[in-house]
């Protein structure tokens, strides 16, 4: 008995080993035929920023259908929502999600929105509806749903997750573009540019590029200082009050 | 035009903020206040978030009692010594108050209980100006007005009298007292956990505590609470960067602009309305913010989710 189980097995595999050596060489061809590239490697926030554009550049030689997706810096998440108690409303009931996107946009082949491929890209966590998170402590997970709706929900309506896939700007078949727009509150912090190639059912192809959004010049030495060096900040910002109230006390004094 | 703040993290539109320093600048300049208890709702109304708020008014908070204290000041309106004896109570409140603050942010119920405070808090002191202020305007000729006056005051007196029996007396040549120091201490960890808490200076609750409960003379009381604030929201200010990084420059320094301008423009307004009147006015407004912020503690909420990212 054990020998034939050895043999079936054994047959198996020698079967399989052909199959998963041409898929990996596939995606390996394939990942050849994409290439990614962006306009810039950071986002400068500085203290007059109200947003920007960020263009993602590539190619895609596979034939295979495209995916472009951008995901902020993960971080924890607590939603709560409120009940009654003595007839004021307060904070009842929270819910912690772990590693939820601070920020999340992404976009489709104009082809592929029609073709029906949402179901594959579901399964792949692609899109927002898709996105699943970790829910902290034991919670069964039709209580934590609500909970769930309603950060994406609030995500969206901040701008900072899509509503829908945009589309894939393709110049001359190959060369595509990809014009992602980030909000004037965008979080800080590292975002991965992700593209995917699919073709069928399988995912051929896969490329990131990393981007890097932070605050720059005056307002970053601040914030820098403010959380390195907070007693320090603290202090300077106390003087700096004094300073101002003794100059307003002299400028409505001389008048 | 919007400009980014630092440490909020967020954007926020220059002229709606200068404007809400102008207002609250009108504010104190007319009224004598420190309009603090305006600008932490309004501040949290724009989207800023609570704790960044109430951290960065206090910041500004410093300048706008340094400016109206150096007035004070020249006059010899200050008792520096009940002053530093309050601040003893205001640092140990402050410290006492950021730490309340750091609790209730860790419960998620920050928002809720500002509110609930600013609720209590304005509601009693606007209904107690207003219920006062209009005696004094009508029923100035009635005589059961004056029976209820003269009640009033033999009841302060027993009080008085009663604040004398405590021990741990100190001296205060200035505002010629002689009082237990448990009194200036205590108005002071009040100030200090108000401070903290709520991003306000609380001088329209320590002033007239200090008149009530001390005795303090008139004149020596706004420099006497004002002197006090400067120190005791310094530190709060301090306390908040250091704790909870909720102190934001930028903001403070708009906040700042706007005040200075408009405390002038309050002060020149101020010479045309007579004292009364004034009174009046700035009770209505209280008690105005006071039922906003109850009705949305009351009514159902239109969004019953929030969401924090630690």
């Amino acid at each position: 008995m054990r020998l034939l189980v050895c043999k079936i097995a054994f047959v198996l595999l020698l079967c399989g080993v052909p199959f998963a050596g041409a898929n990996a060489q596939r995606i390996a061809a394939a990942n050849d035929g994409l290439t990614l590239a962006l306009a810039d490697k950071h986002v400068d926030i500085t203290t007059n920023f109200s947003g920007r554009n960020v263009v993602v550049f590539g190619v895609n030689e596979t034939g295979g259908a495209l995916v472009v997706t951008l995901t902020g810096p993960a971080a924890y998440t607590l939603m709560r929502k409120k009940g009654q108690a003595l007839g004021i409303w307060v904070n009842a009931k929270t819910y912690g999600f772990k590693d939820v996107p601070l920020y999340y946009d992404y976009a489709l082949n104009g082809d592929e929105r029609d073709l029906g491929s949402m179901d594959l890209l579901r399964a792949d966590g692609i899109g927002v509806n898709a996105m699943q998170y970790v829910v902290r402590g034991r919670v069964p997970s039709a209580q934590a749903r609500p909970f769930h709706e309603a950060l994406i929900r609030q995500k969206q309506q901040a701008k900072h997750y899509a509503y829908d896939a945009q589309s894939i700007e393709l110049i001359g078949g190959k060369l595509f573009k990809v014009n992602f727009e980030l909000p004037a509150d965008v979080p800080t912090g590292e975002y991965v540019v992700k593209a995917m190639v699919y073709d069928g059912n399988v995912k051929i192809a896969e490329r990131r590029e990393y981007l890097q959004i932070r605050q720059a010049g005056f307002s970053a030495r601040l914030y820098s200082y403010a959380t390195n060096h907070s007693f320090f900040y603290g202090v300077g910002v106390v003087i700096f009050a004094v300073f101002m109230g003794y100059a307003a006390n002299v400028i409505l004094a001389r008048r | 035009m919007h400009v980014y703040l630092p440490i909020a993290e967020i954007s926020i539109s220059v002229e709606a903020i200068l404007c809400l320093g102008l207002c609250v600048g009108f504010l104190s300049g007319f009224f004598g206040v420190g309009g603090g208890f305006l600008t932490t709702p309004f501040l949290m109304f724009m989207g800023v978030p609570p704790a960044i708020a109430v951290g960065t008014q206090t910041s500004q908070l410093v300048a706008s009692s340094v400016t109206g204290v150096l007035g004070h000041w020249k006059n010899k309106n200050v008792d520096v010594k009940i002053a530093l004896v309050m601040l003893a109570g205001g640092l140990v409140g402050s410290v006492f108050g950021v730490f309340i603050f750091k609790i209730l942010q860790a419960l998620g119920q920050i928002d809720v209980a500002i509110r609930i405070l600013y609720v209590v808090l304005l509601g009693s002191i606007g209904s107690l100006m207003l219920f006062e202020t209009s005696m004094s305007l009508w029923g100035r000729r009635g005589g059961a007005a004056d029976a209820q006056k003269a009640d009033k005051v033999s009841m302060v007196e027993k009080m008085r009298a009663n604040i004398r029996e405590w021990p741990y007396k100190i001296r205060f040549p200035e505002s010629k007292l002689y009082i237990s120091a448990f009194v200036p201490v205590g108005i002071g960890f009040i100030g200090g956990v108000l401070a903290s808490i709520l991003g306000i200076g609380g001088g329209f609750l320590l002033v007239p505590a200090m008149i009530y409960f001390m005795g303090m003379p008139a004149t020596l009381v706004a420099g006497t609470c004002l002197f006090q604030i400067i120190f005791t929201t310094g530190f709060a200010s301090i306390m908040h960067a250091v704790t909870n990084q909720t102190v934001d420059v930028v903001l403070a320094s708009l906040l700042i602009l706007g005040g200075v301008v408009g405390a002038q423009i309050g002060v020149r307004a101020s010479r045309n309305v007579s004292g009364v009147w004034a009174r009046i006015i700035l009770a209505a407004i209280i008690l105005l913010v006071s039922i906003v912020l109850a009705v949305q503690l009351l009514m159902p909420p239109k969004e019953l989710f929030s969401m924090e990212v630690r």
